[in-house]
């Protein structure tokens, strides 16, 4: 049972993580929340679900095409709001509230688009399931949780090895400390945003194959992630990927013991207890936002 | 007619929203997401109350505003040690677990199917019966709504809260009790939304939690940033423009659900747009795209 649990866990951590981890890297960089997220996450479920029923794409071009949809949805969204509202020095309540409106926009876009109703992404595959200490995987989801991993591993990689990666967490500690040693903040506001979005097309790539396809399925991953990234404490990645790990198996365990209608009541209501008992999250690390 | 008698009905319910959650995000500049939470705290409490609570709409509306006034107390208690965008935050977790407990208490709120037949309101002898009774009901509690705020933030109280919005600790340095004045200012907000929750659910006589969501905050956002925040008639002239505006595109030839989604993206939109070239809105005084002190 116990294995179970954990793979079940594991299935929505793929995409919750990726999506997660994302987030929590365009957090560090601009110190906003970047709510249209979960509308890039929304693209990158209808690219892959358009290009493989609609057009009849290949499987696999159609994934790798969902991901530069999803990533050119991020660039455009980082150039056209978030580089403009910088510019003119605006707060970071400001890039929330104008996140939340694109989010708001591009969901009932896409509704517009394709209808409300729920689809799915069928791929007619016969991977069969795998067994692994007694918990039963379908192929896919195997395939999926191995992915999500690698993406992870090769973010860390980035961030530890690249110069990119360095200017990143240069720009993520002191930004304006990062200007002065000669760091084109812009250019890495637009690289993050990329990388962030790649990430989430994968995720909703995940959860289209996994779960469904609709205008709304970003938004509950998209607040699970919220609460991921600041009990994972905020610029730390390894710290979102353990956190939204927990959270996941925090989720099955509810499902299990009560039943899956209050989920996110009580992720929430964790997450409010943990703002106002522990503001800095749940990893030791200051956050100098944190007025008080 | 009735259909313009429907509409103005809706713009006035909007109006109570988007100048309560002005009273606490313009004034005081607490950005609440959790609107609509409480929007539904009071149709849920009249629902629940009207069959059974003696005294008529009055007093039903009054326990409303109280109870939802208290959960806003609790609301705003965060907020002395949480800010800005942290404090949208906590107040978009208030939202989702507010959103669940209406889904899935099915045995008080019915989940969501929602409730129906929800009495008529009963003043006195007065029974509301025509849309124009209901008109007249929601023009005196949106006069009240704009009185009272006008009140509160024409003398002294609207200048300290100003003052909090600008340099919380400075206030504080005067001797002022900002925690007293967030926390009643959040619990003001918080019933006048729950007034406008009941009346709601006694026009349509029916709520479901969709009408209570996160989405239905932003839209409340919306109309607060377009009118302009830190003023009274900002909000209300934004609500009316939010409202009046995806209905004139019914006549259009649009199906319902093409309005819904239009309705929802100019939402969207207005708040991206906003934010980029006139931050503080058609006519406000406090431009939330300034960087705070």
């Amino acid at each position: 049972m116990i294995s179970q649990l954990v793979a079940n866990a594991l299935i929505t951590w793929s995409y919750l993580a990726l999506l997660s981890v994302g987030f929590g890297l365009i957090y560090a960089c601009g110190r906003f929340f970047h709510f249209a997220h979960g509308a890039v996450f929304t693209v990158g479920g209808y690219a892959a679900f358009c290009l493989v029923h609609t057009l009849g794409v290949p499987p696999l071009v159609a994934f790798g095409a969902a991901l530069v949809a999803a990533a050119f949805v991020g660039a455009l969204l980082e150039q056209c709001v978030y580089r403009p509202l910088r510019n003119r020095g605006a707060s970071d309540l400001a890039m929330l509230i104008a996140s939340m409106g694109a989010y708001i926009a591009i969901q009932h876009s896409l509704a517009l688009a394709f209808g409300e109703d729920t689809k799915r992404i069928d791929l007619r595959s016969s991977i069969s399931s795998v067994s692994v200490l007694g918990a039963r995987l379908t192929g896919g989801q195997a395939i999926a949780i191995v992915t999500a991993a690698a993406a992870l591993c090769a973010v860390l990689a980035i961030l530890d090895v690249t110069r990119f990666g360095k200017a990143l967490r240069a720009v993520a500690n002191d930004s304006d400390l990062a200007r002065v040693v000669g760091i084109d903040r812009a250019r890495i506001h637009l690289l993050v945003g990329v990388l962030g979005s790649v990430l989430a097309g994968l995720a909703g790539v995940i959860f289209a194959l996994d779960v469904k396809v609709a205008p709304s399925m970003g938004m509950n991953p998209l607040l699970l992630c919220v609460v991921a990234v600041i009990v994972g404490g905020i610029g730390s990645p390894v710290g979102t990927i353990g956190s939204s790990f927990l959270i996941c198996l925090l989720q099955q365990v509810i499902v299990w013991f009560l039943s899956s209608e209050w989920q996110d009541a009580i992720v929430y209501a964790i997450l409010l207890v943990l703002l106002i008992v522990k503001p800095e999250g749940l990893a030791r690390r200051r956050v100098r936002r944190w007025a008080v | 007619m009735d259909y313009l008698l429907h509409v103005l009905i809706l713009i006035g319910i909007y109006i109570i929203l988007a100048v309560s959650l002005d009273l606490m995000a313009g004034y005081a500049g607490m950005l609440s997401l959790a609107q609509a939470a409480f929007f539904g705290i009071g149709a849920y409490s009249f629902a629940l109350m009207s069959n059974r609570v003696a005294g008529g709409f009055l007093v039903v509306i009054g326990c409303a505003a109280a109870f939802s006034g208290m959960v806003g107390a609790c609301v705003g208690y965060p907020s002395l040690r949480i800010r800005t965008e942290y404090f949208a935050i906590t107040t978009l977790g208030v939202q989702v677990v507010l959103s669940s407990l209406f889904n899935n208490c099915v045995s008080l709120t019915g989940g969501p199917m929602g409730m129906t037949n929800i009495p008529a309101p009963i003043i006195g002898r007065w029974v509301a019966s025509s849309k124009l009774s209901y008109l007249i009901l929601t023009a005196v509690a949106v006069g009240l709504v704009i009185a009272v705020s006008r009140l509160l933030v024409c003398r002294y109280t609207g200048r300290v809260l100003r003052a909090i919005r600008e340099d919380e600790v400075f206030t504080e340095s005067l001797g002022i009790n900002v925690a007293g004045y967030k926390i009643t200012i959040s619990a003001i907000s918080a019933s006048m939304a729950a007034v406008a929750g009941c009346i709601y659910a006694a026009y349509f006589s029916f709520i479901d939690p969709s009408s209570f969501s996160l989405t239905e905050s932003v839209a409340i956002v919306s109309a607060v940033i377009l009118g302009g925040a830190g003023s009274v008639f900002g909000p209300a002239l934004g609500a009316a423009l939010l409202i009046s505006i995806p209905e004139a595109l019914r006549f259009v030839g649009l199906t319902t659900a093409t309005v819904a989604n239009l309705r929802q993206i100019l939402y969207g939109s207005v708040l991206v747009i906003l934010m980029l070239v006139r931050p503080r809105g058609l006519v406000g005084q406090f431009d939330f795209g300034r960087k705070a002190r």
